[in-house]
């Protein structure tokens, strides 16, 4: 409660401030906020928050904004979470942590992203609201065609219909959608995507991405490796003796011969050489 | 005075006199103009020059490749006529061999100078690839220095005996010869050793003459740019280096005649048969030239096509005509008539082949980097054609400088013709000397 | 207003509650007793994705990495030119989308500190010949599998790496240009002069040990450089800077292994369908090169070939910024 007490203070001391006119910087810029919620399975939730301002050169990143998290914890009030600061691309994330008390309806939960007070923005608020939801993902085979079989459950293990579900294969820089663009789940909640191209991956290990951008549950995502792919092979002429390989590895003809002639000629050179000491000498 | 003496009078190196000095000291200051200009071009870097991004060799690659290829013949003459035992041979294999020991040497130095970072030579020899045909090229270029200094050097010693007898009243000059005659006192076994030596040299030249000819060809020959990328280059380049060669020789020889009076040892016979190689040379040089040119301007594709052009019509036609006409077509049909192979119209004739096969080597060079595949775009307007500036004029002329600098101090201290073996053919040699 | 920003610094700040109107504050402090637990949440550690140097993609926190102006991830010499193992990066360029915006070029010149006049990027005004349509055509080092350029080197200064980069070692780099006149595409250049970087660049290798695997850092007089594909940022797990500065997606970037190559926006594609369905090409096949730059034709062209035109210039390809 001690907490609480400085807070009122602060709060105390701000209206003291305006009154006498010490807000020193105008508050001009108005700055959007857009957030969503990302729930990766098997780790924590979290809010991505992106923020904007139209500046004077169109939108720009509200960088290093520092933005306060809030969650509706009743009808009529909501309590204040923690804060976190945009970066240099005027992204942040917020972790959560929802301890949901078991219950036989399923909650929605709504957060609000606030700047307050800020030097540069006008205060804004931007609030999210979302359920509870899970994937679970794994390869079969039907009809002796490799599929990808994933299913969508709610916060009660019940199966979500008609939301639409993109699978995807990891790769080093995005993810490579496989099949159509997104399938809708069916009434048990599932969605069958064959797999037809064989991808390569290392070892023929692939990472294979499910996820879901819902307005309902947000943006949740399920991953597993899987070994169904390529092996890769590596084709590169590294090892080999070639044209272009450093000097330890010049091709053998380019060894040989080049320095079999170069022996020869040296070879009568030192002679010649020799024979000179031998005149001084004689 | 036996007629032995008076032959060595005659034939060994005196002071020069006032064009001597003259020459030598004009000489001397180009090329500590050259020493200068590539000081500041180090201080600078390479933008003192007008190559760049496009024409990435100039004029210090094609000087290169003169210098190259007229040290070929200059030592190949002189083995080839050491083999085939032509006596007239004798008082003018050290000139050849003179130029050729000249030549090369420069041209190692003239690569170096085209270097951005010459601090770092000595990676060439620590770190050289094998796969480069840089790497083949300054391996070929210093075994041909030393090839070409035991060719030169072997044949000098009892000359230098000789002059080490002559020089008596001047001991420290007389000192020298006798250092550098190795002690030679022509005792048979010396002799043995000496005409083995030469016979090994003499053999051993020839194919590094000509692997050293086909390397330089082959810097070029080994990209994929047009007007370089042919396999006809390993063989024109050789032809060529013959004519320019055998050019440069008779040129010096001229020289070397006028200003000593050498009408006695270089006769007009000596001429009129230089002037039949030159001739013989520009022929097969021309049949290299015309499968260079003629050819693809049948089959040529468009980038081909465009050089060819910029050759025979555009911006280059003026040089190349000269370069064609001047030092093929005039020497062929000059020296066709005997004539045309008198000394004085030979040497003018030779003058004229070695100018324009030092444009030649320039037009092998720059045009072809002008025709890269893919349009010049973006680079500044005077980077779409160049011409060497006033540093690369300097640098370039202080090595031409320095290769005459290296000919004239050997032509002042080395007897130009053979002392021994001239004295041995007249049969005036003193039974002392004698080698059997 | 000072004051008042010190206060959310404080740790335990988080535990406290706002009220939602002033009115409900005794509702707001009972509520705050019950969610005590919320104490947890937090902000996020930053993670950040390095690419070590066996190829493996780990997840740090932010706090763990030094802060490094660009180069993230060091490298010994011998990794440099070694390369990522198992990777085989290629480039592909959609001509249909070039209008010659040359974002590219400006980020490739920014963030290599380029100050010659041939920038190592550029885009051709290119058009086959006189009845056929003129196009936009983004070129750089096509990082070739059999390297005319490191095949003539003769030092041992560029060479080629597992991974098909090729690059340029100018600590070791002789100038003898040799690599220049070989490569067919006329994509490397030469500093004819101290390239005079600047301050950001000065204080880039202040931080930074030197590496080839980000030329440019720094340029050295009487060296050749080269587009470097990037490898720099490949080792933070993010694509060149052409790639991701180009406004129209016109550049893709992957590794051929993967058979996936992803666009600035972050979609990604199926190589090997991309080539097939867009009719992909190499440049000069017929020399035997082995590009590691693949082009797809300009046909379905986004924009029109003359809305590049303004942004053309015949001479420069290296604009000097308003700082200098």
């Amino acid at each position: 409660m001690k907490a609480i007490q400085k807070l009122n203070t602060a709060i105390f001391l701000a209206f003291a401030f305006s009154l006498f006119g010490f807000q020193v910087v105008a508050q001009d810029y108005k700055a959007r906020i857009s957030v969503d919620y990302y729930q990766e399975m098997g780790s924590d939730a979290i809010l991505k928050i992106t923020t904007k301002f139209k500046g004077d050169n169109g939108y720009e990143p509200c960088t290093n904004t520092t933005l306060n998290i809030y969650k509706q914890i009743s009808a009529d009030s909501i309590a204040f979470m923690g804060k976190t600061e945009t970066n240099m691309d005027g992204k942040a994330e917020y972790v959560l942590k929802l301890n949901n008390t078991p219950s036989d309806t399923v909650a929605i939960f709504k957060y609000f992203v606030r700047i307050e007070n800020s030097d540069m923005f006008k205060d804004a608020e931007k609030d999210i609201d979302f359920m509870l939801s899970s994937i679970s993902a794994e390869p079969t085979v039907e009809d002796s065609v490799l599929h990808i079989q994933a299913k969508l459950v709610d916060e009660l293990g019940e199966p979500i219909k008609g939301e639409k579900l993109v699978v995807s294969v990891k790769r080093l820089f995005g993810s490579l959608v496989i099949g159509e663009s997104s399938y809708s789940t069916d009434r048990k909640g599932k969605i069958m995507v064959p797999v037809v191209d064989s991808l390569p991956g290392t070892d023929g290990i692939l990472t294979i991405q499910v996820k879901m951008d819902s307005k309902k549950y947000g943006i949740v995502k399920y991953s597993f490796d899987a070994n169904i792919g390529k092996e890769i092979v590596d084709e590169s002429t590294y090892e080999q003796r070639t044209m272009w390989s450093p000097p330890n590895k010049t091709p053998w003809f380019l060894l040989i011969f080049p320095n079999l002639l170069i022996l020869g000629i040296w070879f009568v050179i030192a002679l010649l050489i020799s024979n000179l000491f031998k005149i001084y000498k004689s | 005075m036996t007629k032995y003496e008076e032959l060595v009078k005659e034939l060994a190196p005196r002071p020069f006199k006032k064009l001597g000095v003259l020459w030598t000291i004009g000489l001397v200051v180009v090329v500590l103009i050259g020493i200068v200009a590539y000081i500041d071009q180090i201080i600078k870097g390479q933008i003192v020059t007008n190559m760049r991004d496009y024409v990435l060799w100039g004029v210090y690659i094609s000087n290169f490749v003169f210098f190259v290829a007229i040290s070929f013949v200059g030592s190949l003459t002189a083995a080839i006529l050491r083999l085939s035992h032509s006596s007239w041979r004798t008082p003018l294999v050290r000139i050849a061999e003179i130029i050729a020991f000249a030549a090369i040497i420069m041209a190692g130095v003239t690569i170096v100078l085209d270097m951005g970072r010459p601090d770092r030579l000595l990676h060439l020899f620590t770190d050289g690839r094998l796969q480069s045909p840089i790497t083949w090229d300054v391996i070929i270029i210093t075994t041909y220095i030393f090839i070409s200094a035991l060719i030169l050097f072997f044949p000098l010693l009892p000359d230098l005996a000789i002059l080490k007898d002559y020089f008596k009243d001047r001991p420290m000059l007389s000192k020298w010869y006798g250092w550098f005659s190795l002690n030679w006192t022509g005792s048979t076994k010396q002799w043995a050793i000496q005409k083995k030596s030469i016979q090994m040299v003499a053999i051993m030249i020839i194919p590094v003459a000509l692997i050293l000819q086909t390397i330089d060809a082959w810097l070029f020959s080994t990209t994929f740019r047009i007007g370089w990328d042919s396999t006809n280059l390993g063989p024109y380049f050789i032809a060529g280096a013959f004519v320019v060669g055998v050019g440069g020789l008779i040129s010096v020889m001229y020289v070397l005649r006028y200003s000593y009076g050498l009408e006695k040892y270089l006769t007009v016979s000596h001429f009129d048969k230089l002037g039949k190689i030159l001739v013989f040379a520009c022929l097969v040089y021309l049949y290299f030239n015309i499968s260079e040119y003629l050819l693809p301007a049948f089959t040529a594709p468009k980038a081909e096509e465009a050089h060819l052009r910029e050759l025979f019509t555009g911006h280059y036609a003026p040089l190349f005509w000269f370069v064609t006409i001047g030092g093929l077509i005039v020497p062929i049909i000059v020296l066709m008539f005997k004539k045309g192979r008198s000394p004085k119209v030979l040497f003018w004739i030779s003058i004229l082949v070695v100018v324009t096969s030092w444009w030649k080597r320039y037009l092998i060079v720059v045009p072809a980097l002008l025709h890269p595949f893919l349009p010049i775009q973006g680079v500044p307007e005077e980077w779409h054609s160049y011409f060497p500036s006033a540093h690369e004029w300097a640098i370039t002329s202080g090595t031409l400088a320095a290769a005459l600098l290296i000919i004239t101090i050997l032509v002042r201290f080395v007897p130009i013709i053979p002392v021994h073996r001239t004295a041995k053919e007249l049969g005036i040699l003193p039974t002392d000397k004698s080698e059997e | 207003m000072k004051e008042e920003d010190k206060i959310p610094e404080n740790k335990s700040n988080r535990r406290n509650f706002l009220k939602l109107s002033l009115l409900a504050g005794s509702g707001a402090a009972l509520a705050g007793a019950g969610l005590s637990a919320l104490a947890d949440e937090g902000k996020s550690g930053d993670k950040v994705k390095l690419m070590t140097t066996d190829g493996k993609v780990v997840e740090v926190d932010s706090n763990m990495v030094e802060e490094i102006s660009t180069c993230g991830v060091p490298v010994t010499e011998r990794e440099a030119r070694e390369g990522i193992p198992g990777k085989k990066f290629v480039m592909v360029v959609d001509l249909a989308k070039c209008r010659n915006a040359l974002k590219c070029q400006d980020s490739c010149n920014k963030n290599h500190y380029i100050t010659g006049k041939n920038a190592w990027l550029k885009v051709y005004n290119m058009q086959e010949s006189k009845d056929t349509a003129p196009y936009w055509m983004p070129m750089m080092c096509q990082h070739c599998d059999q390297p005319a350029c490191v095949t003539v080197c003769p030092v041992d200064a560029t060479f080629k790496r597992k991974d098909g980069i090729v690059l340029i070692d100018n600590e070791q780099c002789i100038g003898c240009r040799f690599c220049m006149a070989a490569c067919p595409y006329s994509t490397r250049v030469f500093n004819w002069e101290d390239p005079n970087q600047g301050a950001a660049m000065a204080k880039h290798t202040e931080e930074n040990t030197y590496s080839p695997e980000h030329t440019g850092v720094p340029s050295v007089k009487g060296t050749v450089d080269k587009c470097d594909f990037c490898p720099h940022m490949i080792r933070e797990e993010k694509m060149p800077h052409c790639v991701t500065s180009c406004p129209n997606d016109v550049f893709l970037f992957g590794d051929k292994y993967e058979d996936t190559v992803t666009n600035g926006s972050g979609q990604s594609f199926q190589l090997s369908k991309i080539l097939k369905d867009k009719s992909g090409y190499r440049l000069m096949e017929g020399l035997g090169t082995e590009p590691s730059v693949y082009y797809l034709p300009p046909v379905n062209r986004t924009d029109a070939f003359v809305d590049g035109l303004e942004q053309y210039d015949e001479f420069q390809s290296v604009r000097k910024t308003e700082e200098e």
